[in-house]
């Protein structure tokens, strides 16, 4: 019993020691913390941007933390981030609230199949039937008789909301639809399901292709970086970090946001298979 | 008079441990209490966009159409059926290892159910959706067809994990049968079979009743493991080979991000969930009270 | 009419059988798991085909903690003209790359990739003298090239260089009715080099026939429609920059073995959010939650089980705690999570972090710790108890020093339970703990645990052998702590019936 006690109080006395250090090298060392949070496209660029972003500013401390454009976008005028990601165009009642977004990057949204699927290609048009449901067997777009079965983003995602604005604007997609909750969940979820189709933001089309998948050209064009600036692939848009109001001089916001439009921030954008903007 | 400093000293330290040992006690009955409260208290702005009548039996969800739709009637059916597969799957199985326990308790076998059992129930439900994702998905839909992400396979999941809650308490209702009882029934010329079929398990029922009640709160409460199986389209599952979404994996799912009303109607979600799950405790409480009073 | 003996023996055998399934059960999924969590397989499609014997004449080491073991000749080509600056896309590794090159087999390596030596020179290579080698040590990110047969140390292992493609004609690869072939398996690949395939279609391609030419000829398959020729990749290459229009190559299916769970991977700290590095620092997160949980729990715990087993009446009260106890038992982990979510996150303010958590986990443990610490207190021998008031002890004395020494086996199986409970947890922690993969710095950071990282795993679509390696890993802390947990109420049992 005596030693039980002994091995808890000292368990006890080691973590506070520890959890006091922190709390100390925070009021030394003056380190802020700040979190940011938001999209799961712009996720692996403000993941790679922050450790660079730390090393030239060794008092900061960034978090992002990925919950999808919209959560993130609410979650900033709720205060508790104070930088968010998005990958869809801002809604007018967020703009009337404040919120104002810098472009740091562009991206196209590809469309994969699962291997199983002998298509290779898809016109706007079909697409749109595919995802709205009004096509439901792959034998109507000429492949195999086989259910096409449909994967969608949840309803968080700036990529779905990009996706059905350029796709199928207006009309609702598909209910009946397996719901994955982010850009790798989408890619496991089309390699493991026969007959799936999906889309995904296109730095992660390789997951795609590596888990055997397939991406499909649409119109006949494939999505590419060239074909993204060039304006041949239709389905393209622009990623975003958002503040509230124009980010202020002086404060650790904008000089990430001027980190990641600098030539340094750029090369990330370009390491992680986005398109730059330069 | 140092003697009685240090009586009184005694005597305050042993009023003042009992009370902190009764508020230590509380809690428990303090925590149910807030968590209902909370709960219902940001569930029920709710009620001020939906009516009752539409969020428990619409099938129609969709929080962020304009108007959006508040209607889980189709997760309750899910939650429903993907319980009584599992209940369905469990039962038998857990009923028969009960018995082997009880009835044939003395040679190895019996320890490496035990151990078997114990260690099933020691798996983190993440696991058990791991495996499921992974083995029973296409499992299920190399024998049943569809995509395999199903309601089949969620409830073939939480099967086996519901075996230890069924078995673990069946097992102490067995046991409890008076061996008085069993051993007329065997003087009597009755088969084993007879014995535990006949005798036996009516004797316990109502431990076997509780124990399955039990199962199936942990059935219908369960989330992680039916969310990476069930395939979460929200709408109505018509067959067990659909993709459906319970109760439980509407409210992880949207929870993230949902917001005012959605969110309120998520947290209705979990109201109705913790309230069904309540009263089926009550229930098991209510059951072995009477069985205590009528021994 | 069956005999009832006969029923009774079918009766037994059915209850034999579905009791045996439940160690069935257990065994496939504890062995799919180790199997899954140890052995990992990956399916890709590249453009070189898988290389039986390559012969170089110049050899290939990479570091020998590198994962590399094999490389194409694509990829070869870009680390020679410098493209290449870093592993991450490569491999897991988040290191820098560097290519040493021994100055004898510049012109053997610049010819062997198309490349002009002074191309080679002009970007960063390290040119390395053989004797020098020992000085490269055990860093990662370094591929050498040096003389065939040279002595290297066993700080390097060699890498196997695949150069073959399948060259065809743009024709073989075009959409035809929507369809077109993206890859080919093995099987296929060996059909067409034993030329059992003669018209495409059979390999699921266009209506055209196959016609082989030889490697020499390589320039004829750009214009005979359906043709196609096994060559190495730098021929197909040097045929493009000759202007050689409609030469293509078809990728093949390639599969990557390996050993999934790694010590490496378990002391490495994660980077980027778990896309590099190893989970060391979930670990310390997932220990400093339980650690944390236990310290709130614990005491709250033992104190309300001492309070029903010792001072308790009998009586309507009473039987009020002890349904509270259950009815917080049944709640399902995720209500839990929304608890946690409004009244720790939000309501005190304590946002994502470690504390949110492990007062979630703490509600969720309680009834555990309470219902063993009850059962371990009503064990102890009634004589000790009235001995010690006998001889003048104060209630909370005898407790103190008799009756808690004395259950301390079962009261730590409670807590060694409650702990199994916690590091099992997702549900309750996905809204409470946080989702960082950094170390906690206190307890108001933001964090994950062991279980948490095979969710976000399996959500955010990181290779799902990471999952299976991590869970590898939770399993086998989980197995360790219900062993012990039965280890420890055997002894305490033995104790008592010594006694």
């Amino acid at each position: 019993m005596k030693k039980i006690l002994t091995i808890l109080l000292i368990l006890m006395m080691v973590t506070s020691v520890v959890f006091a250090q922190g709390r100390q090298e925070t009021s030394k060392t003056a380190t802020e913390n700040y979190s940011f949070g938001g999209s799961s496209t712009v996720a692996p660029i403000a993941n790679s941007a922050i450790p660079a972003f730390e090393v030239k500013n060794p008092n900061v401390k960034v978090s992002y933390e990925t919950l999808g454009s919209s959560t993130g976008i609410s979650q900033l005028l709720e205060g508790t981030l104070s930088l968010a990601g998005s990958s869809r165009v801002l809604k007018d009642s967020e703009v009337k609230d404040g919120c104002v977004t810098t472009t740091i990057a562009l991206d196209g949204i590809t469309v994969g199949v699962n291997e199983t699927v002998s298509i290779a290609n898809l016109s706007m048009q079909q697409l749109k039937g595919i995802f709205t449901g009004e096509i439901t067997n792959w034998n109507e777009v000429g492949g195999l008789d086989q259910k096409i079965e449909v994967i969608l983003r949840d309803e968080a995602s700036g990529t779905r909301a990009s996706f059905e604005e350029i796709v199928h604007n207006k009309i609702a997609p598909k209910q009946n639809a397996i719901v994955a909750h982010e850009n790798g969940d989408v890619a496991s979820k089309i390699a493991a399901t026969p007959g799936s189709i999906g889309y995904i933001g296109m730095a992660f089309g390789s997951i795609i292709t590596e888990a055997g998948g397939s991406l499909l050209t649409i119109d006949n064009v494939k999505a590419n970086v060239e074909n993204v600036l060039n304006n041949t692939y239709p389905i393209s848009r622009a990623l975003y970090v958002v503040t509230i109001g124009q980010p202020k001089e002086g404060t650790t916001e904008k000089a990430f946001i001027d980190f990641l439009l600098s030539e340094e921030g750029q090369e990330i954008v370009a390491e992680n298979q986005f398109i730059r903007l330069n | 008079m140092a003697t009685l400093r240090k009586n009184n000293l005694r005597k305050a330290t042993e009023s003042g441990s009992r009370a902190i040992l009764l508020l230590s006690a509380m809690i428990s009955i303090i925590a149910v209490f807030l968590i209902i409260v909370f709960i219902l208290g940001q569930a029920l702005p709710t009620l001020k966009q939906v009516s009752l009548k539409e969020f428990f039996f619409s099938t129609t969800w969709y929080p962020t159409q304009d108007p959006p739709h508040y209607g889980v009637a189709s997760f309750i059916i899910a939650s429903f059926e993907v319980t009584l597969i599992a209940l369905i799957l469990a039962i038998p199985v857990s009923l028969s290892a009960t018995i082997y326990l009880s009835q044939f308790a003395k040679n190895k076998l019996a320890q490496i159910l035990r151990t078997s059992i114990e260690l099933l129930a020691g798996i983190p439900s993440i696991i058990y959706g791991l495996f499921g994702l992974s083995a029973i998905v296409p499992f299920v839909r190399n024998i049943f067809g569809g995509n395999g992400m199903s309601l089949l396979s969620a409830g073939i999941i939480l099967a086996i994990m519901i075996l230890p809650t069924i078995i673990n308490l069946s097992e102490v209702a067995l046991s409890n049968v008076s061996q008085d009882l069993i051993n007329s029934s065997i003087a009597m010329g009755a088969t084993k079979w007879q014995t535990i079929s006949r005798i036996i398990i009516p004797a316990a029922m109502s431990g076997i009743v509780s124990s399955i009640v039990l199962g199936l709160g942990r059935a219908i409460g369960e989330t992680t493991a039916v969310l990476l199986v069930g395939g979460n389209a929200p709408v109505f599952a018509k067959r067990p080979i659909d993709m459906g979404r319970t109760l439980t994996m509407n409210i992880i799912t949207d929870m993230a991000y949902a917001t005012d009303t959605h969110r309120s109607a998520l947290f209705m979600t979990g109201a109705l969930l913790l309230l069904v799950i309540l009263i089926l405790n009550l229930c098991v409480v209510q059951i072995s009270k009477r069985k205590r009073l009528e021994k | 009419m069956i005999n009832r003996n006969t029923a009774n023996d079918i009766w037994i055998i059915v209850i034999k059988l579905l009791s045996f399934l439940t160690i069935f059960l257990l065994a496939l999924i504890l062995g799919y798991l180790i199997f899954k969590g140890l052995y990992s397989s990956k399916q890709t499609s590249r453009t070189v085909l898988n290389t039986i014997e390559s012969n170089l004449d110049f050899e290939v080491y990479s570091s020998k903690n590198s994962s590399i073991k094999e490389l194409d000749w694509f990829t070869l080509q870009k680390m020679g003209m410098g493209e290449i600056k870093n592993l991450r896309l490569l491999t897991k590794e988040n290191v820098s790359f560097e290519l040493y090159i021994e100055e004898s087999q510049i012109s053997k390596f610049a010819s062997y990739l198309n490349l002009s030596e002074a191309q080679l020179r002009s970007h960063s290579i390290k040119l390395v003298n053989p004797q020098e080698i020992t000085n490269y040590q055990k860093e990662s990110g370094k591929i050498l090239i040096t003389k065939k047969g040279e002595k290297i140390p066993n700080l390097f292992k060699k890498v196997k260089v695949s150069d073959d493609v399948l060259v065809v004609n743009n024709s073989v690869i075009q959409t035809f009715d929507n369809k077109r072939i993206t890859k080919l398996d093995e099987k296929q690949i060996e059909k067409l080099r034993n030329n059992e395939i003669s018209n495409w279609s059979q390999l699921n391609g266009p209506d055209l026939n196959a016609l082989y030419i030889p490697e020499n000829q390589i320039y004829e398959v750009g214009s005979i429609e359906g043709s196609y020729s096994f060559a190495k990749a730098i021929s197909f290459e040097k045929a493009g920059n000759l202007g050689i229009t409609n030469l293509e190559t078809l990728k093949v299916v390639h599969i990557i073995k390996g050993i999934n769970l790694t010590l490496k991977y378990i002391i490495s700290p994660a980077e980027e959010s778990g896309k590099f590095g190893g989970i060391i620092t979930i670990i310390a997160n997932t220990i400093f939650l339980v650690i944390l949980t236990i310290i709130i729990a614990g005491p709250l715990g033992i104190g309300a089980a001492i309070f029903l087993v010792e001072y308790a009446k009998k009586g309507k009260w009473t039987q009020f705690i002890r349904t509270g106890i259950d009815l917080l038992a049944g709640v399902p982990s995720i209500i839990f999570g929304l608890f946690g979510l409004i009244a720790f996150v939000n309501f005190l303010d304590f946002s994502f972090s470690l504390i949110s958590g492990s007062l979630t986990m703490s509600l969720m443990v309680l009834p555990t710790i309470i219902k063993t610490s009850e059962e371990a207190l009503k064990s102890v021998d009634k004589e000790l108890i009235s001995g010690s008031r006998a001889l003048g002890a104060t209630k909370i004395e005898t407790i103190w020093k008799v009756v808690l020494p004395s259950s301390s086996k079962g009261i730590l199986s409670g807590i060694i339970l409650s702990i199994g409970r916690t590091v099992g947890e997702t549900a309750a922690l996905i809204f409470t703990l946080g989702s960082s993969t950094d170390l906690a710095k206190n307890i108001f950071s933001s964090s994950r645990s062991l279980s948490m990282h095979i969710y976000l795993i399996i959500t955010e679509g990181l290779p799902i052998n990471d999952a299976f390696s991590s869970a590898l890993l939770l399993i086998v802390l989980v197995l360790i702590i219900n062993i012990s947990t039965r280890k420890i109420m055997e002894k305490g049992q033995k104790k008592n019936e010594r006694q």
